[in-house]
């Protein structure tokens, strides 16, 4: 292990490494401070690019943009009450009060350490876990595997607290979408229409772009949402808020735990850690009616648990395949560029690969800190900037970067038609998560699923006979069954309160 | 409130299960497998379009509310087949002309379009002029980026094929 940590810092330490670390940094804090935008837009935009890049360095790159956005959310919630990313939301409650009362150093700085106390021991925690987790994976037949993978999809539609009927919407489009090419198993031709571009299927990139770059940058400009002026606040510079830290040991230790398994939980990740964390603590604490009107234990629960969630949502996407949100559907299509296929069998064939992730993790927390602690008077004209200005420039790219998949031009029909995709989806409620997840564990799925009939002597019916998958599907179907009778027993005790 | 009898889910239960039909039927076509047990090539969509099919009659026979979420007014609907019309236009000319002649006009039209509605204050003239400079340099900077360091190699378009 030691070896791997040496070696991603070798490679970290080179010129290019620390300019990679040190540009993917500022560039993350800045398009997660910027409203609208976000650090998953910026890493949609550099996907394509990391195709020519050396695999070790575009990990590291991205990495870099993810600390960065996810500790930049943070200063858009505080400055101006907008948050800059959705797991920033709980922090508006309590930061942006700081602001109104004339001191948004104190929150600021409680955002920066927390860096640290979430992503450090989140990183610790996931090189032993997800090492354990991988043992575990190896010894997975395609049963257990495909069976698994339904349990992650199940777990996203179920969790993620929308329609679950939406939810299986997306999922049978992007199944639907994920068959157009050649058939994983036999290569056979599969609904490519006669057309030739069709027969490498629509590659999750241009997916992507579509999906998250035109859209966004398409709904701005059709909302036309203004700039919020925070020039006029007075940033000073970072203070270290060690009275706080000591005051909220507690509640920093119960945030990163809650970030930390929430975060390994597919289809949950920031938004809903951040939240729990500060409901939870809130209830703890002793302060409580201070909470909502400027209390910083209500900084530090929401942004511990955001960054804990870091190490926690690499676990299963490393060991198993199987990413819990966009952003590790990201790190995935670069690993998958570059023929390395995360799994089980990622820690043996390329435990350089895992290990940069960490090693980057860490380095990246250490860069952010310093810029953010160096850079925070510089704040409220980072946010101010008229970023209308950004969104043509993303758009270029956003075109050749779908152009530069298969160069040519029928990537950029593909990525314009899952932008209209995308738009319906939100006319009708679909959520994007479970669409795009199954769509790239699509490929997996099928070759398990049919492998699994394949090699059995029980047909479909291994998927229940053999005790590892039974528990995957029972907990697939149990989330569902609960997320089902839920709401059902709410609205009919909301019924019985109304009567 | 009472619920319209062709409310948005009712439609999408309707357009998927249409959908899932379709490929069914596209599904049922596919050669079968020689391998031994194997389900085959068809058993994929199959899954998918059974999930779809069963999802569109839960929406026909049940619908939630509708959302609110992409309801616009007439200026946010005139701005958004805009962008849509520029999207498709790209592409369009992309595949005519060829990206290196297409993208800085595309750029030059969305920068403009965007200076409209962040600075309604500016001068037709001076916004012409700020954005015009605006698309050089962004396209100097995206050209040597791409074209140049990372030898992206962007090929011509049918038109400008034919004729040169």
């Amino acid at each position: 292990m030691w070896q791997y940590i040496l070696e991603s810092l070798q490679s970290l330490a080179s010129l290019t490494g620390i300019l990679y670390m040190v540009g993917g940094a500022l560039l993350g804090v800045f398009f997660g401070a910027l409203p609208g935008l976000s650090g998953g837009m910026v890493m949609t935009l550099i996907l394509p690019v990391t195709y020519k890049m050396d695999p070790i360095l575009a990990l590291a790159l991205f990495m870099a943009l993810h600390v960065g956005s996810t500790c930049g959310g943070a200063i858009g919630s505080i400055l101006l009450g907008i948050p800059g990313t959705s797991s920033s939301i709980a922090t508006t409650w309590d930061g942006y009060e700081f602001t109104k009362k004339g001191d948004p150093v104190t929150p600021l700085s409680v955002t920066v350490v927390s860096n640290f106390f979430g992503i450090l021991p989140g990183i610790i925690i996931a090189m032993f876990l997800a090492k354990w987790l991988a043992d575990f994976g190896v010894k997975l037949g395609p049963f257990e595997y495909a069976a698994m993978i339904f349990c992650a999809l199940a777990l996203v539609i179920g969790l993620s607290g929308k329609s679950l009927v939406k939810g299986f919407v997306g999922v049978g489009f992007a199944v639907i979408l994920s068959c157009v090419g050649t058939d994983p198993v036999l290569s056979k031709e599969r609904f490519t229409f006669g057309v030739n571009g069709l027969w490498s299927g629509f590659p999750v990139v241009n997916m992507m772009l579509g999906l998250f770059a035109a859209k966004i940058i398409m709904m701005e400009y059709v909302r036309q949402s203004k700039t919020k002026d925070a020039t006029k606040i007075k940033v000073e510079r970072f203070r270290w808020p060690g009275k706080a830290i000591r005051e909220n040991l507690l509640n920093i230790i119960i945030s990163f735990f809650i970030g930390a398994f929430i975060g390994f939980l597919p289809g949950l990740g920031g938004p809903t850690s951040s939240v729990v964390a500060y409901t939870t603590n809130k209830s703890l604490a002793k302060d409580k009616e201070n909470w909502g009107k400027g209390a910083i234990g209500g900084v530090f629960a929401p942004e511990v648990a955001t960054k804990g969630g870091i190490g926690g949502a690499m676990i299963p996407m490393i060991a198993l395949g199987i990413p819990g949100d966009i952003i590790m559907v990201q790190f995935m299509t670069v690993m998958e560029s570059h023929e390395v296929h995360p799994g089980p069998g990622l820690m043996l064939d390329n435990p350089e690969m895992v290990y940069i992730l960490y090693t980057a993790a860490f380095v990246a927390s250490i860069f952010v800190f310093i810029v953010e602690a160096l850079a925070m008077p510089l704040f409220p004209k980072f946010i101010s900037l008229p970023y209308h200005y950004l969104y043509p420039a993303i758009i270029a790219i956003s075109f050749l970067g779908a152009y530069m998949i298969l160069s040519d031009y029928f990537s950029l029909l593909v990525a314009v038609m899952t932008c209209v995709l995308g738009l319906v989806m939100d006319n009708f409620d679909i959520p994007p998560m479970p669409f795009i997840m199954t769509y790239i564990l699509a490929n997996l799925f099928e070759k398990n699923i049919r492998q699994a009939i394949v090699g059995s002597t029980n047909g479909y019916l291994g998927f229940i006979t053999r005790p590892v998958s039974l528990i995957f599907i029972v907990v697939g179907i149990g989330v569902l069954i609960v997320q089902t009778i839920l709401p059902a027993i709410k609205r009919s005790k909301a019924a019985k309160a109304q009567a | 409130m009472e619920k319209k009898f062709w409310c948005k889910d009712r439609k999408l239960g309707i357009a998927i299960i249409l959908i899932a039909g379709f490929f069914i039927w596209r599904s049922l076509l596919l050669p079968a497998s020689k391998l031994y047990h194997d389900p085959g090539p068809s058993i994929y969509p199959l899954i998918g379009c059974g999930t779809m099919i069963l999802c569109g009659l839960i929406l026909v026979f049940k619908p939630g509310p509708d959302g609110t979420r992409m309801k616009m007014n007439k200026d946010e609907k005139k701005r958004f087949w805009t962008m849509l019309a520029i999207y498709f236009g790209t592409v369009l000319g992309c595949w005519a002309l060829g990206m290196m002649y297409v993208l800085p006009i595309t750029l030059f039209i969305v920068s403009y379009l965007f200076s409209k509605s962040s600075r309604p204050d500016m001068t037709t003239k001076k916004r012409l002029l700020t954005t015009l400079l605006y698309t050089v340099i962004i396209y100097a900077v995206i050209y040597v980026v791409y074209v140049i360091v990372l030898d992206v190699s962007v090929k011509n378009g049918v038109l400008i094929d034919l004729i040169f």
